[in-house]
């Protein structure tokens, strides 16, 4: 018996019994000459199991495997590894640089080896070891695999031949690729028919021309072969691998593409540690911590809005139509072009106004005024008469009446602030928002950690930045009305000079709403007005759990009914959930007749946008009355595109189509937040769904 | 689903044929290069002691959109606008790379 890892001694050549195998593997491996695959294998280790020889019982009288049964196991193991598939590879292997000579065959090889084997003392162990790998192999190739193999060979010499032969075209050196391709088609394209004219002769003609054929419809893979063979990737080419190749070589594209990424990314990534080892030069370990944070997908998020308006700007502006087909306006786009962005009836910032008071004071919208460009009167007015179609006229009344009063439930987040008339800003019930508030900032540098830094993971101190916002982030406007009146009468402030001020010190005080808050407080009052209970009654829900999620949820429960997503199916007070994310209310519609207006008002909380950071009211413009509540024109919801390009408008950089795709595009980001998963329910039972 | 911006890359670096799975997986890979450079841009833009306070504030609103955002901007002008331009470069820059030989073979 030979211990394991030694090589036996081979006295001679064509010595039949394998030396120092014991009987119980010969038999393994005679059963291995004569059958292969998995029954065999199944079968081996059927026969194992029930051979007693391979077990014994230990001194408890335990069943245990024994030292014969290991060695058997062992060879059983090893064919288990190298099983049928990787035997051509074996074989190959052993074929190498012996491919040529045809008339060579696979016993030829194992004698040879065989030989080499038993002749060549010099040859190190491992070498040894390998070449007796290739020998057991060699062994078990029966005469199918033998077969194949002759096969695959001859397919090789075959397009070799067509490859390097005569009738293969000259082009393969041209200067352009595009014109070699298409030269290559014309020449093939004409062969192809000669051949097909050639078929009509006699049988043998027919089944050489048809192999022509396919020959030179392959021309362009047979290009690629040469290509690879002149690369020295790829030695051999086989019959079944054509359609592998078409498939590798697109991985091959991608796999650059992807490559060109990550190289870049890694160039970056140095950049950005080497940036932040300056920032902080004696701080070993803060360093080690920023750049860990750095790649943390918590900061990142925020980020990616960003990075990507920036993208849909290098798109949109730098890269011209043709390349994109979306940087500029489609052409779908340019038949509705609108580029207002606000209507006549109703502000974002400011409480609505009635006629009288308007006419008093002309509104001045926040941040930098954009352009306007009206939409044709006669467009207008189609979209409102397709849309006074659509909606039953029995409901119309209702509608309006709702939505005035879902505005006026909505005017109530305009809080008196010393004078002034502000909305609380976006926070939620989380520690983070705590810091924003001036009680939160003292409980942080009271909570200094010994190093300086702010002791955040400290779940006491996160407990009492929660409690800094004023009731969670969902308390009702009257209710924080009073509470503001509290704290203005004890600070004693009187008055505040401009709403910035006011909504600043609004923020420190913890008045803050989340969207959810926001959401289920105009729905409490709409039900308290219509059904008599209120909004938790009806739902089973608590104040203060209300989660964007909770909508879905309770529709989910039948407590709701899910809108189709068409526009003139929405009425006051349906909720847009977008997943779990957020959440907003529909509070109605605007249809005017006289100013040939048409918009959609959502009331929302939220901090997407910076200049209208917490509670306001979207005016959403119907151009698409067929289309969805994603088909709209949104862009009075995102970031300010059109102030960003200003200069480059004036100075004939950039187009107002470029403007105004850069916006849509700017929306559909803000939207892809959810995948523009978003579904409308309805709770209020007022509407026929 | 895919946003304009999505189908705008696609077209850029021709990789609209793929299956839906690499097309993901390469556009989830570009998302990622555009924050890496959003993040050098402004860290290499700002002063020692802005990028100090930058990186604080990232740290203390890891949930909050606003406040490091729009400190960034506050410190670089027209922030969006030298970012889109950058991005624009290293677009360029990979499409060279590696649309070199052509897609025609």
């Amino acid at each position: 018996m030979v211990e394991t890892g030694e090589i036996p001694k081979i006295s001679s050549p064509l010595q039949k019994k394998p030396l120092g195998v014991p009987r119980e593997i010969r038999v393994v491996k005679e059963n291995i000459v004569a059958e292969t695959g998995e029954a065999l294998r199944e079968k081996l280790l059927k026969d194992f199991i029930s051979d007693e020889r391979f077990f014994k019982k230990d001194k408890l009288g335990r069943t245990i495997l024994s030292a014969a049964g290991r060695r058997a196991l062992g060879e059983r193991l090893y064919i288990d590894r190298w099983g049928p598939k990787k035997r051509y590879q074996e074989a190959r292997f052993g074929l190498k640089g012996r491919c040529g000579n045809d008339n060579e065959t696979v016993e030829d090889v194992l004698e040879s080896l065989r030989e080499q084997i038993a002749k060549d003392r010099n040859i190190p162990p491992e070498e040894r070891k390998r070449l007796k790998r290739v020998l057991v192999f060699l062994e078990r190739v029966n005469r199918e695999d033998q077969e194949r193999i002759g096969q695959i060979r001859a397919e090789v010499r075959s397009e070799l031949s067509l490859i390097l032969g005569p009738d293969f075209p000259e082009h393969l050196v041209s200067k352009s690729q595009a014109e070699e391709v298409l030269s290559l088609r014309k020449a093939w394209g004409e062969k192809s028919i000669k051949v097909a004219e050639a078929r009509r002769e006699g049988d043998l003609q027919k089944v050489r021309a048809a192999q022509r054929e396919r020959a030179l419809l392959k021309a362009q893979l047979v290009k690629k072969y040469t290509r690879l063979i002149s690369e020295g990737k790829r030695k051999r080419i086989l019959e079944g691998e054509i359609p592998a190749i078409e498939l590798t070589f697109k991985a091959k594209e991608v796999e650059r593409l992807r490559q060109a990424i990550s190289e870049r990314r890694g160039s970056l990534k140095e950049k950005i540690f080497r940036r932040i080892s300056e920032l902080f030069p004696w701080n070993r370990k803060k360093v080690e911590q920023e750049e860990k944070k750095t790649y943390d997908s918590g900061r990142r998020r925020f980020l990616r809005n960003l990075a990507l308006l920036a993208t849909a700007a290098a798109i949109a502006v730098t890269i011209p139509k043709e390349v994109t087909g979306v940087g500029p306006l489609t052409t779908e786009e340019t038949e509705t072009p609108s580029g207002a962005r606000k209507s006549e009836e109703i502000s974002i910032e400011e409480p609505r106004l009635t006629l009288e008071e308007r006419q008093k004071k002309p509104e001045i919208p926040p941040g930098p005024t954009p352009v306007e460009t009206e939409q044709p009167e006669e467009e207008k007015k189609k979209i409102i008469e397709i849309l006074k179609q659509r909606i039953r006229p029995e409901e119309l009344a209702l509608i309006e009446k709702v939505t005035e009063e879902a505005l006026r439930i909505s005017d109530k987040f305009f809080l008196d602030v010393g004078g002034q008339k502000v909305t609380p800003a976006f926070g939620e019930w989380k520690p983070t928002y705590g810091i924003r508030t001036r009680e939160g900032k003292q409980i942080l540098e009271k909570n200094r950690g010994e190093e300086g830094r702010y002791d955040l993971h400290n779940k006491e101190v996160q407990e009492q930045l929660k409690q800094t916002i004023f009731q969670f982030a969902k308390a009702y406007p009257e209710e924080m009305q009073k509470e503001i009146n509290r704290r203005l009468k004890a600070q004693g402030v009187t008055e505040f000079k401009t709403r910035e001020e006011a909504k600043k010190w609004l923020e420190e005080e913890g008045f803050m709403i989340d969207c959810a808050g926001a959401v289920s407080y105009v729905m409490d009052r709409l039900f308290k007005q219509y059904t008599g209970k209120s909004f938790y009654e009806a739902t089973e829900t608590r104040w203060g759990y209300v989660g964007p999620g909770t909508f879905t949820e309770l529709a989910r429960k039948g407590l709701a009914s899910e809108v189709p997503d068409k526009i003139f199916n929405l009425r006051p007070g349906d909720v847009i959930a977008l997943g779990n994310v957020h959440s907003m209310v529909v509070l109605g519609f605007q249809i005017n007749e006289k100013t040939n207006k048409a918009v959609l008002l959502i009331g929302q909380s939220t901090n997407v946008a910076a200049e209208k950071n917490g509670y306001h009211v979207v005016a959403i413009k119907i151009t698409n009355p067929d289309g969805g509540l994603s088909d709209q024109d949104w862009s009075s919801i995102g970031i300010n595109v059109r102030a960003l390009f200003e200069d480059d408008l004036a100075q004939g950089r950039m187009t107002e189509e470029q403007i105004r795709a850069l916006e849509l595009q700017g929306l559909n980001y803000s939207w892809r937040f959810t995948n523009g998963n978003y579904k409308v329910y309805r709770f209020l039972s007022l509407f026929k769904p | 689903m895919f946003t304009p911006i999505y189908q705008g890359l696609m077209k850029i670096f021709k990789i609209d044929h793929l299956l839906e799975n690499d097309k993901d997986r390469i556009l989830k890979e570009f998302e990622e290069l555009m924050i890496d450079i959003t993040i050098n841009f402004i860290l290499s833009s700002l002063s020692d002691d802005d990028a100090r306070k930058f990186l604080s504030l990232m740290e203390t609103s890891s949930e909050d959109l606003v406040a490091p955002i729009n400190f960034a901007k506050e410190k670089i002008p027209d922030l969006e606008k030298k970012l889109a331009l950058e991005i624009k470069k290293e677009i360029e820059r990979i499409k060279k790379k590696t649309l070199k030989y052509g897609r025609n073979w």
